[in-house]
């Protein structure tokens, strides 16, 4: 809001970028300058900052692009990081479903059945891991910049933004324990030449596996969390505390 | 054919109009090379977004919204932490001269928006 009004721009116009009504935009930049005055107590005047913003951005004027410059960068490929991100879900979920393809292949053409069990069970997991890049992938297609105002704009972002990483979270602690329960499975069908089925209804055999396995994947939940809060913890606090400057 | 015409109309309307945009990536990214991806990304927000411009708002309002939308929403590549619209920053970029050497100093008084940041952090 400081930089539109130092960019001498009218109130009116201000509000309707960021989406507030011009008596909000007045208010809060009113607040801005007192805190601005009593920041700087006698040092400066706002007029000086207008003027040192002025010479700051008049500097930036040298580095103009010319036409030929600004129309190679339309043909340029995104480098954000959510389209970064959309890119390596998309490859994650184009493997999982070739992956499938090669399992079902398996299953109809190897003849030992210890490998067609595990091709079965193997495509049984990665079809929810398919259905969770799917998901992500569709989730993450709703973060995408549009003809907003900014208040509009930033509302639905941190809606998608939780939903995503919330889906992002949980999916990947409902799958994961279910693929270390399906691949412990499969270990001690090929180490022990035991009949499937007969392993998974042995209650013994589950309760080997839940002590081994329940840490592990306690850890991994919380693991999980500290990666994703350190990932996107801040960029989301950050989102919500400018939601909040433009409500209050 | 159309899309020659549009493409040239807009890439005049950035010409016009780039001022505006490095004045919003100055604001947000410190780092020479982040400000220039930021630059990019911003322009090629607006060349997918163009066709929603109708003309019902001026063009700059139109500019400024996608432009504060694609620095506002964009996660940073590196440290995931938004540089924030923290004024005094910009004493990075002003030339070694004896009045800039003033300017530089009224930039650091200006703590407003960082303040605000640091209130965020420590909740």
């Amino acid at each position: 809001m400081m930089m539109l009004y130092l960019d001498d721009i009218p109130y009116e116009e201000i509000a309707e970028t960021l989406g507030i009504t011009q008596k909000k935009c007045k208010s809060k930049n009113e607040s801005y300058q007192r805190e601005i005055k009593s920041n700087i107590d006698n040092i400066m005047e706002l007029d000086d900052l207008k003027g040192a913003w002025k010479q700051q951005t008049q500097q930036t004027d040298k580095k103009l692009l010319n036409n030929e410059q600004l129309r190679a960068m339309l043909h340029t490929k995104a480098t954000n990081t959510i389209d970064l991100l959309k890119n390596s879900v998309r490859f994650e979920l184009w493997f999982t479903v070739l992956f499938i393809g090669v399992c079902a292949a398996v299953v109809f053409l190897a003849e030992d059945q210890t490998i067609r069990n595990i091709s079965i069970i193997t495509i049984i997991v990665s079809c929810g891991f398919s259905y969770y890049y799917y998901k992500k992938l569709s989730l993450l297609n709703h973060l995408h910049v549009e003809n907003k105002p900014v208040k509009e704009n930033l509302t639905e972002l941190i809606t998608h933004f939780e939903k995503f990483l919330w889906f992002y979270r949980w999916g990947i602690n409902i799958l994961s324990p279910f693929a270390s329960f399906a691949g412990a499975f499969i270990g001690l069908h090929v180490s022990t030449g035991k009949d499937f089925i007969q392993l998974v209804l042995q209650v013994k055999v589950w309760a080997l596996l839940i002590v081994i396995l329940a840490p592990l994947i306690v850890l991994f939940n919380y693991g999980i969390k500290w990666y994703l809060k350190k990932l996107y913890g801040n960029h989301l606090s950050h989102l919500r505390f400018l939601l909040l400057e433009l409500q209050d | 054919m159309d899309n020659n015409i549009s493409e040239k109309e807009f890439v005049g309307l950035i010409n016009e109009h780039q001022g505006l945009i490095h004045t919003v990536c100055l604001m947000y990214e410190r780092n020479d090379e982040n400000r220039k991806d930021l630059f990019q990304e911003i322009v090629l927000q607006l060349w997918r977004s163009f066709h929603t411009y109708k003309g019902q708002s001026k063009i700059t309002t139109w500019m400024y919204r996608i432009a504060l939308n694609t620095a506002i929403s964009s996660l940073r590549k590196t440290s995931r932490i938004p540089e924030s619209t923290d004024i005094d920053n910009l004493q990075f970029h002003i030339a070694d001269d004896n009045e800039s050497e003033t300017r530089r100093e009224q930039f650091q008084m200006l703590k407003m928006p960082s303040n605000n940041l640091m209130k965020l952090k420590r909740q």
